[in-house]
């Protein structure tokens, strides 16, 4: 699947995984509660799954300052 | 080609069966877009009414910066301060940091004309007598937000008495409140401890415009969702001068502990507010005392001379 980490800079990372996004931020070592999450460009929750066809947006929301 | 993602792919709202754009673990709930934008609104009115927060205003300032929280409280305070008749003035401080504040003013522009709400833009340059990117020029300073911050509260409390406005609003969100809440127990700073409440500070001084805080119990994440679905910010980014490597530090740890023990952030709010009762006795003989003026700026102040005069006396000799 497609994955885009948007934390001040947007990198964009192939990564092969299916199944609910929690065990994925947790696989990249991400808290969920500073993010926001888009699949396919639409807000979802933590709690639900992506697929090995689907675009994944991590928004880091929480900087502080 | 994107998948397509059919009926049961996604996660319902608590509250109905449509799709769930949030899930709050600490109140055990998913919430689809209208549930989530009729909660988030409900806090704030109750916070609002609670603390009294816009009793006897008639023209009320609204601290904007262009940032999420900000362009959030602003619209929300038209929803429901337009209805009360109260006039809104956003007041916009420039920091003068090149490349980012530039950003954010386009927006607070944006939506101050949706709503049509007037917008006053003070800079630090003009008002302060410096910009940050001339403080962050010189060598052996103090951390750029010790600067940011002391300029900013000045300016912002000289605009709004000058506006003549009732009260100024801030977009302090629940996580800047309980991380100032832990930041001051660990450095022993009863003082700043107590006033950091819902409403105003520790002192009455007609030359200090009351702060309200009307955000005081939305999380961050919660406020930024709430930007998105309005299209006020699609893009979240960091003042680049950010280097206040403590306040960093304690809200790491605050998310972590909120992730493994959701309701973290709420518990830490009710016990600040039972330790500002407590604490607010006893600066209660502060409110009667008559404040000082700053002998340089003639503005409120705690000592002899402001803070805001004591830094820039401070970066002269640098």
């Amino acid at each position: 699947m497609k994955c885009i980490i948007n934390d001040r800079k947007k990198i964009m990372k192939k990564i092969k995984f299916s199944g609910k996004i929690s065990n994925l931020l947790s696989k990249l070592e991400i808290n969920p509660e500073v993010v926001i999450l888009k699949r396919n460009g639409a807000l979802v929750t933590e709690l639900d799954s992506v697929k090995d066809n689907d675009e994944l947006e991590i928004v880091k929301v929480i900087y502080g300052g | 080609m994107m998948h397509m993602h059919t009926d049961k792919d996604f996660i319902s709202c608590s509250k109905c069966r449509s799709r769930a754009i949030i899930h709050l673990p600490y109140a055990g709930q998913s919430l689809c877009k209208k549930h989530f934008l009729h909660y988030l609104e409900k806090r704030v009115k109750r916070t609002i009414g609670e603390y009294g927060m816009l009793d006897g205003v008639k023209h009320l300032g609204v601290a904007v910066s262009g940032g999420k929280d900000s362009l959030t409280m602003l619209y929300l305070l038209k929803q429901i301060a337009g209805p009360m008749r109260i006039h809104l003035t956003a007041i916009l401080i420039d920091e003068g940091i090149k490349g980012y504040r530039e950003k954010t003013v386009v927006d607070a522009r944006k939506l101050c004309k949706n709503l049509k709400v007037p917008l006053k833009i003070y800079s630090f340059k003009k008002g302060v007598g410096t910009s940050m990117d001339e403080v962050m020029k010189r060598k052996n300073r103090e951390v750029s937000c010790t600067y940011c911050g002391v300029f900013r509260r000045w300016l912002l409390n000289k605009a709004a008495r000058e506006l003549k406005c009732d009260k100024l609003a801030v977009g302090h969100n629940l996580d800047d409140v309980v991380q100032s809440f832990l930041m001051n127990l660990f450095r022993n700073d009863s003082f700043t401890l107590a006033r950091f409440g819902p409403v105003g500070g520790l002192v009455d001084d007609e030359d200090f415009v009351v702060r309200i805080r009307p955000l005081y119990r939305i999380p961050e994440r919660e406020i930024a969702t709430y930007a998105i679905l309005h299209g006020f910010r699609d893009d979240f980014f960091p003042c680049p001068y950010y280097e206040e490597a403590f306040r960093h530090r304690i809200r790491d740890f605050i998310n972590d502990q909120e992730a493994r023990y959701p309701g973290t952030k709420f518990k830490l709010l009710n016990s600040y507010n039972q330790v500002r009762k407590a604490l607010t006795g006893g600066f209660e003989h502060k409110r009667k005392e008559k404040i000082a003026k700053c002998s340089k700026c003639k503005e409120p102040s705690s000592g002899a001379v402001c803070k805001r005069c004591l830094l820039l006396e401070g970066l002269k000799s640098l």
